[in-house]
């Protein structure tokens, strides 16, 4: 099952790349398994939001991206308040940093003194925000601290913020669903490894165009500029320093990962003590059945800070994790509220079938349809494959012939025409389908389609569901072009109209046409007999 | 010849169902007007839901099969169709010789006639068609559009002719022969207990102007035929049929009838085989709408659908309505759109029965979708089911801004598509040839008119000075276009296209005409005196 995620990566469409990949890896995982699968859009803050629900006989649950709707609305609110979650988890016995929490009634310096009491190194966090947004690590002496504590009140405008120990330790971000650990990876920050030929700057060029078709990462690039620069001097490096084969260089000390961190599994390196507190810290919410637990984790010191409960967590770290084996979060996500889905027979051959996420999500926001339900996933037993078409095929309308015939048959796949003048085509169906597909392409033969030749193939890749031909109509510049064309056609056509329809007029009105009347009369009546 | 004493339904003009191929025109009339009304619409592929055990055909292509839901339940409807009618009237309608039984037995007038199975040979039927007498009627029990049914045969030889037809050639074994009734046919709707649309069915016609060959005249009524909905899909084909019909009336193509000479061009008055649909609704007696609502009434599980009658010339009837036809899967686009008086509102009629609390909600509505938009996603089998997005059941305020600089290009119109998806407004851009570009947009409020407007001039797209404003009249069509974008283009495509259709074929039409006259043998034999006159026309001034 966890090979099929290398499938994910390819078959997650462009626009599911960020947090929407966790939705389509979540609805796939339902779905392959015979749920019903419909997306919706919710009218959010001006925006148009996609939301998509999973049922089965039973029941009928929201998502909004790995979260159900059925978690209480009170646990997804405490989690997003680090005052209220600390406060919870200090309540369970679960190991929290020390820290405090100031409102705007607090002046700098309460928070100043309170600070020198802790110790440093110290972290200063603003309390509602999330995804690290002004979070400020590693201070380590008093001017830092005052510095941070003036800058995020006063010009950033955070009046409210936690200020804690800065514990040691991994960042490690582990997934509890119900009363398991499913899944863990730590974040490492901005790096890159030498390979003994690559300057740095090379380096985090490959890297970046890696991130890029990273569906987690692509939307965060290493930016390469003065603060990196500044990075790399201190430690005695630059842009051109070629580290050597296997040599790790961190560009800065950040695990954001808009800041270019990475994520490393880690799920079978988790000590039972780790394990344990991540599923306290979750249970310590009601309700929090699925959860993203962060915890400072130090291995040498044996300690475990939690730092930060997630009721709506991002799966993509560990869908897609930079180093390690990925992890199919979604499936246990699906077990653990769709228990009667699970199934019990081998559906492999479903695992190469997906839905055409993208499609659905340019109609909805195109704002025309507001709900679409995804056509189940068809029985067992699918059969993929693959022909090559050769003969007189091309520019003969041949794929739009082959569309109706594979529509006609419930067919899945594309049909695609390939530069050696040859046409590819790719369906996924049941056996007799596409026996009987197979057989009328190879019989084909009209006044303008030669069908000389057909190969076939078993086809391994992934197939979308529904039927397409590939390079129809799908730029908007060959349209206009297109229409263009059309355009000048008619108005061809017409000018023509015009024409003859004025010469007729004029015999019409000629004289002569007029005074033969009563002779055209009498031809006809003679024609007649 | 033109018809201008026609008047639709405004809400269904043309220019709305344009874009509507006529064989989902009934679906797509009753689908927007619950939907107008605020009710959920989803369009369902086959077997979706209900569908698995409702009576539907050719559902493979999606168009057809929708469902309309209130807060508290769902109707599904195939075409015009709702669940409220059972199968088993289905399987009635579709059995004429069973439906005959049945009216017969309520004493509901229909033409005496017999089935006659496949095993029967042809003399069987030429013995009972003695025994009533001719003329007679030879009707397929399994055709529907006017296949196999052939009309008004006067004789022994005809019959045989018939029957070969039919049976041989057409291959539909099982046959009906019954008495021709003369008369004038018409279609009525009911539904419940009341007749809410009644046309005359007029075999295809044409009305000669004392000039015009029939032939032209055929092409010219097509043209008008063109702009109407329900009659752009069925012209007048020209075929060996009609011919063989006036020769009977000792005409040919080339003939010229009198001015205000009307010739009847068939003998069937099936609107898809050419046949004008008439109002009549108003004119229609009493008696004649009884017999239509009992004929409906006597089909069990039937509560709203057409009848087709024959109002009999024949003296044994004295007037009265013989039922030729009950349909419970009716088109409706000839009541909507006849070929003279009102356009009937079928759909109106139809939703109120089944979600009686809607009654006249969304009826100031001017805001349509556009159906194969939202058909896409279920023709290509991304999704099985669609929900149109839901309006209001009010009218919108429409506003058109004409922008005279400054917003034609990609970013600027992009801009205008999110400004107007946020403040969940309607409506699209145009540029127009001076270099305008028209934004036009409509909400149900004002104030997010106000709003956008005061977002563009804020974004600087807008300057006050270089704008003009106006309410106007016209329907939306819902979702945001902006001119050239994907769905426009493939839009703007498919009209162009069509239009070069018919631009190709009317070029053909004069063509013809331009070379018959230019090669007619007087054409040939006036040439010298043409040249003569413009001889003359040379030395005389």
């Amino acid at each position: 099952m966890e090979n099929s995620l290398s499938h994910l990566q390819k078959i997650v469409p462009e626009s599911a790349y960020g947090a929407n990949a966790t939705m389509f890896s979540m609805a796939l995982e339902g779905w392959r398994r015979g749920l019903k699968l419909k997306f919706f859009t919710k009218y959010v803050k001006k925006q148009v939001k996609i939301r998509y629900a999973l049922s089965s006989k039973e029941r009928e649950i929201i998502f909004q991206l790995s979260l159900a709707e059925t978690v209480p609305k009170e646990a997804r609110k405490t989690t997003r308040s680090k005052k209220n979650t600390k406060k919870a988890l200090l309540d369970s016995n679960v190991p929290t940093p020390k820290g405090e929490s100031f409102d705007k009634n607090n002046t700098d310096e309460e928070i100043i003194s309170y600070a020198k009491t802790l110790g440093y190194p110290l972290v200063i966090k603003p309390t509602n925000a999330s995804l690290g947004i002004g979070v400020v690590t590693g201070i380590h002496d008093e001017e830092t601290l005052v510095d941070s504590v003036k800058d995020l009140r006063n010009n950033k405008g955070y009046k409210e913020m936690i200020v804690e120990q800065q514990v040691t330790g991994d960042d490690t971000r582990l997934f509890v669903v119900g009363d398991q650990v499913c899944s863990a990876f730590k974040r490492i920050p901005a790096n890159v490894v030498g390979d003994g030929e690559n300057t740095i700057e090379e380096l985090i060029k490959t890297k970046n165009k890696e991130r890029r078709l990273n569906p987690h990462l692509s939307k965060s690039q290493i930016k390469i500029d003065k603060k990196l620069k500044g990075y790399l001097d201190k430690r005695g490096f630059s842009l051109k320093t070629i580290p050597e084969k296997g040599e790790r260089i961190f560009l800065n000390e950040s695990t954001i990962a808009s800041a270019g961190a990475e994520t490393v599994e880690v799920t079978n390196d988790l000590t039972p003590e780790s394990k344990k507190i991540a599923v306290a810290a979750a249970k310590s919410l009601t309700g929090l059945v699925v959860c993203g637990v962060d915890i400072m984790i130090d291995k040498k010191k044996g300690t475990n800070y939690v730092l930060e409960l997630n009721s709506r967590p991002n799966l993509g770290g560990s869908l897609f994790p930079a180093e390690g084996e990925a992890k199919n979060i979604s499936k246990y996500i699906i077990d653990y509220y769709f228990p009667e889905s699970i199934p019990d027979k081998d559906i492999s051959d479903h695992n190469n079938l997906y839905f055409d996420y993208e499609s659905i999500e340019k109609i909805l926001k195109r704002g025309v349809v507001k709900e679409a339900i995804v056509p189940s996933i068809p029985e067992d037993g699918l059969v993929f494959k693959q022909f090559k078409v050769f003969g007189k095929v091309q520019g003969v309308g041949f794929r739009n012939w082959v569309y109706k015939q594979a529509i006609g048959r419930k067919l899945n796949g594309y049909v695609q025409n390939l530069k050696d003048k040859s046409v590819l085509i790719v369906v996924a169906g049941s056996q007799k389908n596409v026996d009987q597909f197979s057989e009328v392409v190879l019989k084909h033969n009209t006044k303008k389609i030669k069908v000389e030749k057909v190969t076939e193939e078993e086809w391994l890749e992934p197939v979308k569901m529904g039927f397409e031909i590939i390079g129809k109509s799908g730029h908007t510049k060959s349209l206009k072009n297109k229409l263009n064309k059309e355009r000048m056609k008619n108005k061809e056509l017409t000018n023509e109209l015009e024409r003859t329809t004025k010469q007729l007029k004029k015999i019409k009105q000629s004289r002569s046409w007029k005074y033969t009347f009563p002779m055209r009369k009498i031809v006809r009546l003679i024609n007649h007999k | 010849m033109v018809e201008n004493n026609t008047e639709w339904l405004p809400h269904l003009s043309s220019e709305i169902v344009s874009h509507v191929h006529g064989s989902l025109l009934d679906a797509y009339a009753v689908s927007l007007e619950g939907w107008q009304r605020g009710l959920t619409l989803r369009w369902h592929i086959k077997d979706s839901e209900k569908f698995s055990v409702m009576e539907t055909w050719f559902v493979d292509n999606p168009g057809q099969l929708f469902s309309l839901s209130s807060a508290d339940r769902t109707h599904y409807f195939f075409r015009t169709r709702g669940d409220k009618v059972s199968n088993q009237a289905v399987y009635i309608g579709k059995d004429k010789s069973k439906t005959k039984h049945i009216l017969n037995k309520r004493g509901i007038p229909v033409p005496e006639g017999k089935y006659f199975s496949e095993i029967q040979p042809n003399s069987d039927i030429h013995k009972y068609a003695f025994s009533i007498g001719f003329p007679v009627v030879v009707k397929s029990v399994d055709g529907s559009f006017g296949r196999g049914i052939i009309t008004n045969i006067q004789d022994e030889n005809e019959l045989d002719y018939a029957l070969i037809y039919v049976r041989d050639e057409l291959k539909y074994k099982n046959v009906i022969l019954e008495q021709y009734i003369p008369g004038n046919e018409y279609r009525i709707y009911i539904v419940g207990n009341k007749v809410v649309g009644a046309i005359n069915r007029i075999p295809a016609n044409i009305i000669g102007d004392g000039m015009s060959s029939i032939e032209i005249l055929i092409k010219n009524k097509n043209k008008e035929r063109m702009k109407n909905p329900r009659l752009k899909s069925c012209p007048i084909n020209i075929n060996k049929e009609l011919e063989t019909h006036i020769d009977k009336l000792n005409y040919d193509l080339k003939s010229v009838p009198k001015k205000g000479e009307k010739v009847f061009l068939n003998e069937k008055s099936n609107i898809s085989l050419g046949g004008d649909p008439v109002d009549t609704l108003e004119d229609l007696p009493v008696e004649i709408k009884d017999t239509a609502v009992s004929a409906i009434h006597a089909i069990p599980g039937l509560v709203h659908g057409a009848v087709d009658l024959i109002i009999s010339n024949h003296p044994a009837h004295n007037g009265a309505g013989v039922v030729l036809e009950v349909n419970p899967t009716a088109q409706i686009g000839s009541l909507l759109y006849p070929i003279k008086g009102k356009g009937r509102d079928i759909p109106s009629e139809i939703i109120d029965y089944y979600f009686p609390e809607t009654k006249g909600k969304g009826k100031a509505s001017n805001v349509y979708f556009n159906l194969s938009e939202v058909l896409s996603p279920l023709a290509n089998r991304t999704a099985a089911i669609t929900e149109v997005n839901s309006v209001e059941p009010k009218e919108l305020y429409v506003k058109k801004i004409t922008v005279f600089e400054g917003i034609n290009n990609f970013e600027s119109q992009y801009f205008v598509k999110k400004e107007g998806l946020k403040n969940n407004l309607l409506g699209f851009t145009k540029k127009l040839e001076s270099g305008a570009t028209e934004v036009v947009i409509a909400s149900h409020d004002k104030h997010s008119l106000d709003n956008f407007k005061k977002n563009m001039i804020e974004a600087n797209l807008f300057h006050l000075a270089k704008i003009k404003e106006e309410f106007v009249n016209d329907a939306v069509q819902l979702g945001f276009c902006l001119d050239g974008d994907k769905t426009q283009l493939i839009n703007e495509l498919n009209k162009v296209k069509e239009g070069l259709i018919k631009t190709k074929k009317e070029k053909q039409i004069s063509q013809k005409q331009y070379q018959k006259m230019v090669s007619s043998r007087v054409w040939r034999m006036t040439k010298p005196l043409r040249n003569l006159t413009s001889l003359i026309r040379k030395f005389v001034p």
